[in-house]
Order: C-alpha cells, then sequence, then structure tokens
C-alpha cells in the first residue's frame, strides 16, 4: 500500500503547493478528502475541485509546477500528471458546478503536512451520493463513508441536496435502517445503540454466568430477531445459554444457530501426522 | 518413533461422562503417551474434575497434563490437580517430566501459559497495576515454560505442552482483537531455545490446528473443537 501510495501524495502536495502559488481558489476532493478527514474511502484518485472559470489559471499553474497537463474526452474535468502519479483537476461534480460557495465551506487543516482546504464532510458525501448510477452503485464504500464521516456531516443538508436522486436515497435510507445514519430521531434508551450495549453485557453474562461459562457465544440483532452464534460444549449448554439470553431478552424472537462441539469427542482418529 | 496422542479444551463435566472415554479406549494401539491441553473443565471444580480423571483413567499410556483457565475458574485448581494425580493423570505446572517409551525418552515440559499478545502487539509493564500485573503474569507464564524445558534437557525428544497459544499462527479464524488473550510470543521463544521437537496447545477453539514457530518448530492446536476428533496423534521420529 505504502509504495503505490507515495507517488500520490507527492503529486497531492505539489498540486496544492501550485494552486496555492498561483492564487487559484481550489479544495481537495474525493477518497484522500475524506482520509484527511479520518474517514474510510478508496485512495486510488487524487482529486482537487476548482471553479470552471479558474481552470485556465490553474492548467498554467500546474504546467509552471512541471506538471504535464491532458485534456481528457470528458468535459468536466482535466488531469494532470507528475513523475507518473495523475491528479483529477474537477469544475463540475455530479452534485453540481464547483462554485464560490462549496469552496468557501471547504476549511483549511494540515494534508500530508502542507496545508490546504479539504470540502466539508457533507459536501464529500453529497458528491458520492450524487455520483451513484445504475451503472455505478456499490453501496458499500458508500456506508463506510457515511460511518466515518458521521459526525462531521449534516445529514439535513445532505437529504436536502440529493432528494429525488434514487440512488443517494436508497443508499441514505439503508443507512439510516442499519442505525449509521444518525438523524436526530433515535433515542439513547430506546434505540439501536442501546441494545447493542445490552447485547454486549449479556454475551459477557454468558462467559461469565456459572450456568453457562460459554466464550463462544455471539448475539445478532436482525429485524425482530436475535440470533444466537457461535459453539457450546454440549446439547445442555446449548439450553442453557437460549435460557439466559431468553431471561435477559425477553419478548425477542431467538434463533438458535449455535453449534455443539461435544458430537466428535468420542470419535478417533483417522491417522497420525509425522512430525519432521 | 514415538507417538504422542494430544487433546486440549474437552471442558468435561457429569453431563458428559463417557461420552469422550468411548474414543479413547484403543489410544494405546494408536500411541505412546496421551497429552491434554488444559480446559479439561467446564468451571474447574472437584466434581468435574473427579469426571476428567474417570475419563482419563486405565488407558494403558501415560496421561500427562497442564490446567487451562476454565479449570481455575474455581480457585480449586489445587484441588482439582489432586484429583487428576489421584486418577494417575500427571499434571504439570512449570515443571517437566522425562516418560522412558518404547520408542525413546520423551520429554514433555508443561505450563498453563497466558495471554498478553504477539510481536509488536503486546502488553506491556507499564501503567496501571491492573495492567502490570496482567504483563507479569503473561511474562512469568513464559519463565515457568522455559523452567519446565530445562527439566527435560535429558530427552531423546522433546514436546512443550501449554494451554495458551505459543504463536499466533494457529489462532487464525479468531478475531485477531482477542489474539492477546490467546497466547504470547515468550512461550513461542521458550519452545525455540530450548529446540523442543513439537508445541501442543488448546485454548483457541476457532483456530486452526498447524502453524510453525519463529525458529521452525511445529505447533499443534488440538484444541478439541478444531481437531474434531477425542485426540490427534503426532509421530516424532527420535535420534
Amino acid at each position: 500500500m505504502g509504495e503505490t501510495l507515495q507517488p500520490l501524495l507527492e503529486a497531492l502536495k505539489a498540486t496544492a503547493v501550485a494552486l496555492k502559488h498561483g492564487g487559484i481558489p481550489f479544495a481537495l476532493a474525493g477518497g484522500f478528502a475524506v482520509y484527511a478527514r479520518g474517514g474510510q474511502d478508496s485512495r486510488h484518485d487524487v482529486d482537487f475541485v476548482v471553479r470552471e472559470e479558474d481552470a485556465d489559471a490553474a492548467r498554467k499553474a500546474l504546467a509552471d509546477a512541471a506538471f504535464d497537463v491532458i485534456e481528457p474526452p470528458e468535459d468536466w474535468l482535466f488531469k494532470a500528471e507528475r513523475d507518473g502519479a495523475p491528479v483529477d483537476l474537477i469544475f463540475r461534480l455530479a452534485s453540481g458546478p464547483v462554485d464560490g460557495g462549496l469552496l468557501a465551506r471547504a476549511e483549511t487543516m494540515p494534508v500530508e503536512s502542507v496545508e490546504m482546504p479539504v470540502l466539508s464532510a457533507t459536501d464529500l458525501l453529497v458528491a458520492k451520493l450524487a455520483s451513484l448510477s445504475d451503472h455505478s452503485c456499490d453501496l458499500a464504500p458508500v456506508l463506510a463513508l457515511v460511518r466515518s464521516l458521521r459526525e462531521q456531516v449534516d445529514v439535513a443538508q445532505v437529504r436536502e441536496a440529493t432528494a429525488g436522486h434514487p440512488f443517494a436515497e436508497a443508499a441514505l435510507f439503508l443507512a439510516a435502517r442499519l442505525g449509521v445514519l444518525d438523524d436526530g430521531a433515535r433515542t439513547t434508551e430506546e434505540g439501536p445503540m442501546g441494545e447493542e450495549y445490552h447485547l454486549w453485557h449479556v454475551e459477557q453474562r454468558l462467559a461469565e454466568d456459572d450456568r453457562t461459562s460459554e466464550l463462544g457465544v455471539h448475539l445478532r440483532r436482525v429485524g425482530d430477531r436475535l440470533h444466537v452464534t457461535g459453539q457450546v460444549a454440549s446439547e445442555a449448554g446449548r439450553s442453557r445459554v437460549l435460557e439466559v439470553v431468553r431471561q435477559e431478552c425477553p419478548g425477542v424472537e431467538v434463533v438458535d444457530e449455535l453449534t455443539c462441539t461435544d458430537r466428535t469427542l468420542g470419535e478417533r482418529p483417522e491417522g497420525s501426522e509425522v512430525i519432521r | 518413533m514415538i507417538r504422542v496422542a494430544a487433546v486440549g479444551d474437552v471442558h468435561l463435566g457429569p453431563e458428559l461422562a463417557g461420552r469422550h472415554r468411548a474414543g479413547l479406549t484403543d489410544v494405546a494401539d494408536r500411541a505412546d503417551v496421551l497429552l491434554l491441553a488444559g480446559d479439561l473443565t467446564r468451571h474447574g471444580t472437584v466434581a468435574e474434575a473427579e469426571v476428567v480423571a474417570s475419563e482419563y483413567a486405565d488407558l494403558g499410556v501415560p496421561v500427562v497434563a497442564v490446567l487451562g483457565n476454565h479449570d481455575y475458574q474455581s480457585d480449586l485448581e489445587k484441588e482439582v490437580t489432586d484429583v487428576l494425580v489421584a486418577g494417575g493423570i500427571t499434571v504439570l505446572e512449570g515443571t517437566g517430566i522425562v516418560l522412558d517409551l518404547p520408542g525413546g525418552r520423551l520429554g514433555v515440559a508443561g505450563a498453563k501459559g497466558f495471554g498478553l499478545g504477539f510481536a509488536g502487539r503486546c502488553g506491556s509493564e507499564f501503567g496501571e497495576p491492573e495492567m502490570k500485573a496482567f504483563t507479569r503474569h503473561g511474562r512469568l507464564s513464559a519463565e515457568l515454560l522455559a523452567s519446565a524445558l530445562e527439566d527435560v534437557a535429558g530427552a531423546d525428544v522433546t514436546v512443550a505442552l501449554t494451554h495458551y497459544a505459543p504463536v499466533d499462527d494457529t489462532l487464525v479464524g479468531e478475531p485477531p482483537e482477542i489474539w492477546p488473550f490467546l497466547g504470547n510470543y515468550m512461550l513461542g521463544e521458550a519452545v525455540d531455545r530450548a529446540g523442543a521437537a513439537l508445541a501442543v496447545h488448546g485454548h483457541a477453539h476457532a483456530g486452526r490446528e498447524k502453524g510453525l514457530t519463529e525458529g521452525g518448530t511445529r505447533v499443534r492446536n488440538v484444541a478439541q473443537p478444531v481437531i474434531g476428533r477425542a485426540y490427534a496423534v503426532y509421530e516424532l521420529p527420535v535420534g
């Protein structure tokens, strides 16, 4: 990872320095911006945003800094490359053209020890959601991004900015349904978070309770059901675990997915292994 | 050639009496010695220890055991040990035994071991007294194994017997977050320094059977759920 990332990081820093020297308003975007904010996203491409009216000045600033400027067929960005590491300079995001408002919402922070404006978490999520389409609708990285940046995101703004976009709405629905996105509707006593802590305590109780002493049992809530997984030592152990779980989690349908290890206790080995 | 049978984590109790023994009756035809890698009981009670003793009684091969964390659960490890010893089982903790077997002199060095973690992700004696105590116990566990290995230095072949894992190879399958509770690298270091031929451990029910120490010694996780049999057999060449 480090080997392939380093040239990209060098190009990222050089781009930011060149744009700063050229006095061109810009911001870091894409996966590296998410990463700079402590979030989780892929870091395959270095993305910056500039306004379309500043694109020519940006081309010149980068050419002066020994970048090769490349014009791809797409009409919403240009590319710059130095030492084999490419950088995308985007002036129109899937969520709309890069404008002064977007750049004003960016915050300056150190990225690899270079100070540069980084798009706000809300704008990063909006851009990511808007880029979803029927050809590109893997929600796993989107959910990872939401989970990792949720503290920094203004959910109401994200909903407003992506309203009517079916893939964005689906992703936000899923995030809310999974309890990943805090919509302000959840209460700490009854919400999923309180339940999670309760389940973790019950798992510990299953290890510590003399009736069970099972250290390898896990509880997982799926909808209205509570799945009990892992290994128990005997059939009697299985019923004691389920008894404790039902007692601690009343009113929930318990799904027994435990496996029992005592079935092979009396089975003779088939052969032996020679240790050399 | 010495044939070593081994199993750990059988977690016996009254409700399982006789179930394990059904697979053990002809162990003498298949092996020269039976090693038990700890967690022989569920809660470390005397009643459970009595089931263990009768399960392994009169098998026709020497039975050598270490205790596991479950066998300490009731703070009765001495009483549990007494019951096992009265049943003819040799129980090791920082000690070794050299067995004169038909194939040669087998040294078994035994210690329960302890957690603490593996290279680069290991607890250290720093901070709160509880953290220091945890770390010290991990270190002590390895010192006990090293001293047990010294006890058997004159044997033809040596096996290190622990409950906790001396390497992390055999923990793959367990969540990495709990590896520091499953063993420590200093146990592996003791095995390598003594030049044992085989290291046998249990504890990691969801781990895998085979691994290697840094120095190349074979490590076998014989936790019963891992081997899926009453015991596994390893043949050790002598000389």
